[in-house]
């Protein structure tokens, strides 16, 4: 149902994409690459709230003629963005909640190896297998 | 029509009475149902609020706006209604008109005018309204373009951009190319303006690629490229090279490769190669990590086309606007890990005169240490090399680097960058396979002057782009320093020598590097003559030589002197020009033990192939048997048919073993077997020339050149077995020596120059040398050694040795190969034992005997049948004790020369007075005598045993110390 699934570092760049038409992938870079700017402007304006307080789940970032594009952020001003086909109606607010935070608990395995260099792209294959799990779950 | 007089009002400055009459123009509209209209109105009644909001106006730029301006009246003319029209004015115009809200208005404010909130809200219906007209796309752009910008003002980016995202899908159909130009940078503007850099970079992108649609006729590459240079900000994108120097890439690669790619081609079509080559080549350095195989040689290959235009450079490239394009280097291409600066070689390198050294620590400070100064120097040197450079030589510099990409990278004029000194940078051309590991390359270069020169990088040209790489922009590489010292020149001194040059190569503890290896195999005893040519290869005049020699240490112990030399000859011939060359000559002398071990007499006894000489339990044992089995099959050229068998198999046996020296299970046998170790000896020396001249010897610097001589010693001769036998005299005795001849050809020993004793390859002969009795006592003890530190141990060895070179000098044995005309010494040094140096010794009690006052000695002494003869026993006490009392019985026989000694003589001889002599003591140097007399009653020849008187006899005294000699009397007829 996820068509991409984007993992994007404290300083805005790409820690993971992948997206499930590998043909058009610019397409979807850009359009992960745009919703930053609306990722900025939402967190900024959470800013002042506290941080405890805060949710996590940024919501529908913008949509698009085909897609949707939701957020997410973690504490650690890690962001998670999911392109989502717009068609999927079925596809409800708290599901694509839950999906984060599979996500989110998936980022936080990466982040315990200790191999792992923060700060470099993800490589692990467990987190892949999880968001291949999550793009063809109901396509 | 009361929005027109709204409108009218509005453009009058009469914004008060305009916010009346829009308020009455929604109220009827409404029920009118008229929503165009309607959206109008509202429009008309937020502009107006706006102004008296923001009289500052909403628009950020002018320029913008008077681009806004200037493509709304030719919208114009497509306006469905008249009534839009009103659309078109600008709040940002009317507030330059000079309408101010005056205090008057403030109370009508209150009454009319909407709150900021409901503006939005008003343009939020006015908008819903406009799309429901197709045809009014344009006016709904305008009212949410300006929106936006009352929101921007807000700084509500988040419904702004809910408006922008609404205005994006708004559908203009009859829009020409140009215009949808303007709608898309104006959309970039506006985001902008929201602050959403990223968005804005995207529809500028959008606009850029517009331009060069394939639709449009005369596509704007310039203007496409400016817009694109215009996105880099948004991406995060810069292009300095430097800043991506840090560590991994951070950013959107896919993005700004894409970009790049872009940016390439529209400066091409702009007709600007230089700027696409710097872009390629940026993109080229910037993104390989991210490039696929198949891209990389797509960029490569079309870089190189672009080049083979206009070459790339290192300068910087303006831009029209201003923009400055900085150099790209390929610091990647190929990938440089290690950078190292080479120190000369061993041979030449330049050495610091220790005496300067010390002048030069004393002239810095008046104390000895200061730790001060210490640290400082530590500081100092932390990023200098602890070696010197010496100008006009050739210097290296070593590179360690690799090539990324997946084909074959050429890289072409390689070269230095360094400061500080005049360098003389020599080019270098290499092609690195495809994704190779790390390579080697040295880089070389020439100082011209002195000083301290500094390493700073490396130029390259790769793909026609010439890049000049810095080391410390370099990320991830490993340099152990830059900067060295460069010293006056110096001579160089090449050495050819008469030997052949050999592979061996000395033991690498040895320290020194050794720069030439030459090898010679002599026999035991063999000298030889070494010419050592010296051609000075530099451009220095040669001043100054020093040679010095080193022994490795071997186990073997050498006698004599191992090499000898005379340099006076050849420093006579100094300076050397340039050019010249100069001789000279070492002597090779190898003098080995030439004593053989029980284990080889014990291989000589056996008939056969020895194992006797391994340890029982040794695990080579059963590895070793069939070797040496085997070895007869191939019979050595020196063994003879005709020879005994067992001296066949010996030599074959060994004849194996020197053959086989070099390989490593020889090597591991040997150390198996102590005996058969013996075979083959090697010698190893260094002989260490140190020279100097030219302006690098006024510094006080000379150079270091090694020789090393590898030195291979064949047995020659052996000494298997040495035994003395006393001779008829006192004072001389035989020395009796087994000589065995271990070579494989038919050898002469000599000895004394007298005796020529012929042996065959494997022959054992033994070979009789009378010699004169040594009085070792007489050697003066070297008197420094003798009480400080030589033990009483190292005292006896020292004067073992000392007696052994004696007794050689006397005895000067010589062999001769006179198939190979070559000959040698043989030393016996090795072999005397303490037995036989006793035997050799003079007693420290030296008896005479004198018959008639005649000392006796070897020859008989005549004398008188009837006559007395006086026997005069005489003691010379040498030891540093006394000796004695003694009692001596002088015994007469007679040798019939069968073996028969006839003791019974006592009707042929009488004494005269008693035949048994008493000596007292005798103190250390004194002498004492003792007088008797003998009557031969018969002619004949007699013979007379003196002999010592068993219980007077000190038991502490060497039995050799009381060797007398027997006496040989003939007694002649009495003449009338």
């Amino acid at each position: 149902m996820a068509v991409c699934v984007a993992v994007i570092a404290k300083e805005n760049y790409p820690l993971y994409i992948r997206s499930v038409p590998t043909e058009n992938e610019l397409k979807f870079h850009y359009m992960v690459h745009t919703s930053l700017d609306v990722v900025d402007e939402k967190i900024s304006a959470m800013g002042k709230a506290l941080v405890d307080q805060r949710e996590l789940y940024l919501g529908l970032l913008y949509p698009t003629e085909d897609y949707k594009v939701y957020g997410y952020v973690t504490n650690s001003r890690v962001k998670f963005v999911m392109v989502v086909d717009s068609s999927n109606t079925a596809l409800r607010d708290n599901e694509i909640r839950s999906m984060f935070r599979k996500l989110h608990s998936s980022y936080t395995d990466v982040m315990c190896n200790p191999f792992y260099n923060p700060g470099d792209r993800i490589q692990s294959r467990a987190f892949d297998s999880m968001v291949t799990s999550m793009m063809i779950q109901v396509c | 029509m009361r929005k027109h007089v709204g409108d009218l009002c509005l453009q009058a400055g009469m914004l008060q009475d305009s916010l009346v009459h829009y308020h009455m123009s929604v109220e009827l509209l409404r029920s009118v149902n008229d929503f165009l209209w309607l959206g109008a109105a509202l429009e008309g009644l937020c502009s107006a609020s706006v102004i008296y909001h923001y009289p500052a106006g909403t628009g950020g730029k002018t320029g913008a706006r008077r681009c806004q301006g200037s493509s709304l009246p030719a919208e114009a003319a497509n306006r469905h209604r008249p009534g839009a029209q009103e659309v078109l004015i600008d709040p940002g115009a009317l507030t330059t008109n000079g309408i101010n809200p005056d205090t008057s208005a403030e109370i009508g404010r209150a009454k009319n005018c909407l709150s900021p909130e409901d503006i939005i809200d008003k343009y939020k219906e006015a908008i819903s309204y406009y799309s429901k007209y197709k045809n009014a796309g344009v006016i709904e752009l305008e009212a949410c373009v300006k929106a936006v910008r009352v929101l921007a003002i807000q700084k509500r980016s988040m419904e702004a951009s809910e408006f922008l995202q609404n205005a994006v899908y708004i559908n203009l159909r009859q829009l020409s190319e140009e215009e949808k130009i303007q709608r898309y940078s104006i959309l970039s503007e506006l985001y902008e303006l929201i602050g959403f850099h990223r968005k804005s970079a995207f529809f500028k992108r959008v606009a850029a690629m517009q331009c060069v649609a394939p639709s449009i006729s005369e596509p704007g590459w310039r203007a496409c490229y400016k817009l694109l240079l215009e996105t880099l900000p948004g991406y995060s994108l810069s292009l300095d090279p430097k800043d991506f120097n840090k560590g991994t890439h951070r950013g959107w690669a896919a993005v700004q490769m894409r970009l790049l790619h872009e940016l390439v081609y529209a400066s091409r079509r702009m007709g600007n190669p230089a700027l696409s080559v710097r872009h390629l080549s940026f993109l080229l350095q910037t993104m390989l990590d991210f490039l696929s195989d198949q891209e990389k040689k797509d960029v490569t290959q079309s870089l190189e086309n672009y080049t083979s235009k206009c070459p790339g450079t290192m300068e910087l490239i303006t831009l029209p606007d201003g923009l400055v394009l900085p150099p790209v280097p390929f610091t990647k291409l190929p990938i440089v890990r290690r950078v190292k600066l080479l120190n000369l070689p061993a041979s030449l390198r330049p050495q610091k005169m220790k005496s300067l050294l010390n002048q030069n620590v004393s002239t810095k400070s008046p104390f000895i240490y200061s730790p001060i100064i210490a640290h400082n120097r530590g500081e100092e040197r932390n990023k200098k090399i602890d070696f010197q450079w010496v100008q006009g030589d050739v210097c290296e510099v070593q590179l360690m680097v690799y090539n990324p990409m997946p084909f074959e990278l050429r890289v072409e004029n390689m070269g230095l960058l360094t400061s500080g000194v005049e360098f003389e940078s020599l080019p270098a051309a290499l092609s690195l396979p495809a994704e190779s590991g790390l390579y080697p390359v040295t880089l070389v270069g020439v100082p011209q002057t002195t000083g301290t020169i500094t390493v700073n990088g490396y130029h390259t040209t790769v793909f026609g782009v010439f890049s000049d790489c810095l080391l410390d922009n370099l990320p991830g590489i490993k340099t152990s320093g830059s900067t060295v010292e460069v010293i006056p020149a110096l001579p160089r001194l090449q050495i050819s020598t008469s030997l052949p040059r050999s592979a061996h190569s000395l033991q690498p503890s040895s320290g020194d590097e050794i720069s030439t290896n030459v090898s010679v195999q002599l026999y035991n005893g063999e000298t030889q003559q070494l010419v050592i040519k010296l051609e000075n290869i530099g451009m220095e005049p040669l001043e100054k030589l020093e040679v010095t020699s080193k022994i490795l240490t071997t186990k073997e112990k050498l006698y004599g002197d191992f090499l000898s030399w005379k340099l006076e000859e050849t420093v006579a011939q100094f300076p050397l020009q340039p050019g010249k060359v100069a001789t000279f000559i070492v002597n090779i002398k190898v003098k080995l033990d030439f004593s053989c071990q029980e284990n080889l007499l014990q291989d000589l006894s056996d008939d056969g192939i020895s194992v006797s000489g391994f340890p029982l339990c040794s695990p080579f044992r059963q590895v070793v048997r069939p070797r040496a089995e085997s070895k007869p099959v191939n019979p050595p050229e020196g063994s003879k048919p005709g020879d005994p068998s067992h001296v066949k198999n010996k030599a074959s046996l060994r004849h194996g073993d020197v053959s086989e020296m070099g390989t490593p299970a020889c090597v591991l046998r040997a150390s198996a077997q102590p005996p058969l170790r013996k075979t083959l000896h090697t010698l190893e020396a260094i002989l260490n020339f140190k020279y100097s001249g030219g302006p690098g010897h006024v510094e006080g610097y000379y150079r270091n050149l090694s020789l090393g001589l590898h030195v291979e010693v064949e047995p020659s001769v052996f000494f298997t077995r040495v035994s003395t036998l006393p001779a008829t005299s006192t004072r001389q005795c035989h020395l009796l020596l087994d000589v065995f001849n271990s070579t494989e050809h038919e050898l002469t020993v000599s000895a004394r120059s007298n005796e020529e004793l012929v042996l065959h390859a494997g022959e054992c002969q033994r070979m009789a040398i009378q010699v004169d009795k040594f009085n070792f006592e007489s050697f003066p003890a070297s008197p420094g050694e003798k009480g400080q530190f030589a033990s009483s141990e190292q005292l006896e060895e020292e004067r073992q040795e000392a007696r052994g070179l004696e007794i050689n000098s006397k005895l000067d044995v010589r062999w001769r190969i006179p198939s190979l005309k070559r000959t040698g010494e043989a030393s016996v040094e090795g072999l005397l034992n303490q037995l036989v140096l006793e035997h050799l010794q003079l007693a420290p009690l030296q008896w005479d005997v004198l018959v008639d006052g005649q000392p006796c000695d070897c020859e008989a002494a005549a004398c008188r049948v009837g006559d007395p003869v006086r026997l005069e026993v005489r003691l010379t006490n040498r030891s540093p004790r006394s000796v004695g009392p003694f009692a001596l019985t002088v015994v007469p026989f007679q040798d019939h020369q069968n073996g028969v000694h006839n003791y019974d003589l006592h009707n042929a001889v009488s004494f005269v007075g008693s035949s048994t002599f008493y000596l007292d003591a005798v103190q250390p140097l004194g002498q004492s005598a003792c007088l008797g007399a003998l009557l031969f009653l018969y002619t004949g020849d007699f013979f007379l045993h003196i002999r010592f008187h068993e219980d007077s006899r000190s038991k502490e005294l060497p039995p050799s110390w009381f060797c007398l000699p027997s006496v040989h009397v003939r007694a002649l007829e009495a003449q009338a």
